[in-house]
């Protein structure tokens, strides 16, 4: 790999970070989400700067050249990520089904109880 | 004698519900009916609470399969030995409201299906969705060995048995196919019977054109996660050996 890509995926990668850093900051993300994404810049980062580690990476994996074994391993954090998100959403959204129904039913009572205290 | 619910759901009906609510008190004088306004963003819900209908408003659009399974929740928390769901488009006729309970009741069944097939029919269902229809009916026959013609129907009357089970395991978006093979695989007892089934008073089917390409391989996919879940799961042969 040229020293100009590894310059580019290491900028990248940092960019990527100081954001991940920054939204952590601002808790628009979770400890557990950062540590996730700083598993993998950080991975990325160790396999670009040390060169025969990803050489043998990329006889492991038969591609053709380390940057395509680079690329093959980032898409496959990046899907592992995904599923892991996919998970998330359809365990926060029955969550949400839930309790939109528990308060619902809720209200519905409390209405009721309401109504007669009311008449009286 | 037992306690029957009617369970209204409806979404953005205000159109029809008024109608709905005044047929289903003519025809079911001696049940209990709730209306799940399922977040309508019309007078829906303000048009019930003003017939002095008892009502549960979601807070948001959780979809057909929640509103009814939030009616099941109710059913159960209050003790009902039976649930009857209709529809608030005013397709499911409350005439026949009787027919399905006494079914239940004198065949000794789990749930009932009013089917639109078989009997008189004032709505003549679109070929493309009875094209759709037969072909989820013979993948239901086929995997569960339920004869169910009328797959989408959503004019069903459930058992105190068959509502405890349905308040965590209702199927939530397009409650029909998977929701049979569920239930059979489950080992509930299944009839359908000819009802009349009219057309909308109003607003548009949730089968819509753009739904209508979606639909069919959400519920392959929901018939192929209930067969992962009930006929490869040691749950499925326990329930199965009862």
């Amino acid at each position: 790999m040229s020293f100009k890509a590894q310059l580019i995926i290491i900028v990248f990668a940092l960019l990527v970070l100081i954001f991940v850093f920054e939204l952590l900051k601002r808790k628009k993300m979770s400890e557990a989400t950062t540590l996730w994404w700083l598993v993998i810049v950080i991975s990325i980062i160790i396999l670009t700067v040390h060169q025969p580690l990803l050489i043998e990476i990329n006889k492991l994996f038969g591609t053709n050249y380390p940057i395509s074994a680079l690329m093959l391993l980032g898409l496959s954090f990046v899907l592992l990520m995904l599923i892991y998100f996919s998970m998330k959403i359809t365990v926060l959204s029955n969550q949400l089904k839930d309790t939109a129904q528990y308060v619902s039913i809720f209200k519905n009572e409390v209405d009721k109880i309401t109504n007669k205290g009311n008449q009286k | 004698m037992n306690k029957t619910l009617i369970i209204i759901p409806a979404y953005n009906e205000e159109d029809s519900i008024a109608k709905v609510i005044k047929e289903v008190q003519v025809a079911a004088t001696l049940h209990d009916v709730v209306v799940i306004d399922d977040g309508s963003q019309d007078s829906t819900g303000k048009i019930t609470q003003f017939m002095g209908v008892n009502t549960i408003s979601h807070p948001i659009n959780l979809g057909a399969g929640a509103a009814i399974q939030t009616g099941l929740i109710y059913a159960c928390q209050n003790n009902y030995d039976i649930a009857v769901v209709v529809d608030g488009d005013g397709q499911h006729d409350p005439k026949e409201i009787p027919k399905l309970v006494d079914t239940l009741k004198e065949r000794n069944l789990d749930v009932v299906i009013g089917s639109r097939f078989g009997g008189r029919a004032e709505y003549r269902t679109p070929l493309a969705r009875r094209l759709g229809m037969h072909i989820f009916s013979l993948i239901t026959l086929l995997l569960s060995k339920a004869k169910i013609n009328d797959i989408t129907s959503g004019f069903r009357a459930f058992n105190k048995k068959a509502i405890k089970y349905l308040i965590n395991e209702f199927p939530l978006d397009f409650p029909d196919a998977e929701l049979i093979i569920l239930l059979v695989f489950s080992g509930f007892k299944i009839k359908e019977i000819p009802v009349n089934i009219r057309p909308r008073l109003n607003g548009t089917s949730m089968y819509s054109a753009l739904r209508s390409f979606y639909y069919p391989l959400k519920v392959a996919i929901s018939i192929f996660a209930v067969l992962l879940r009930k006929v490869l799961s040691r749950k499925y042969k326990a329930v199965q050996g009862e």
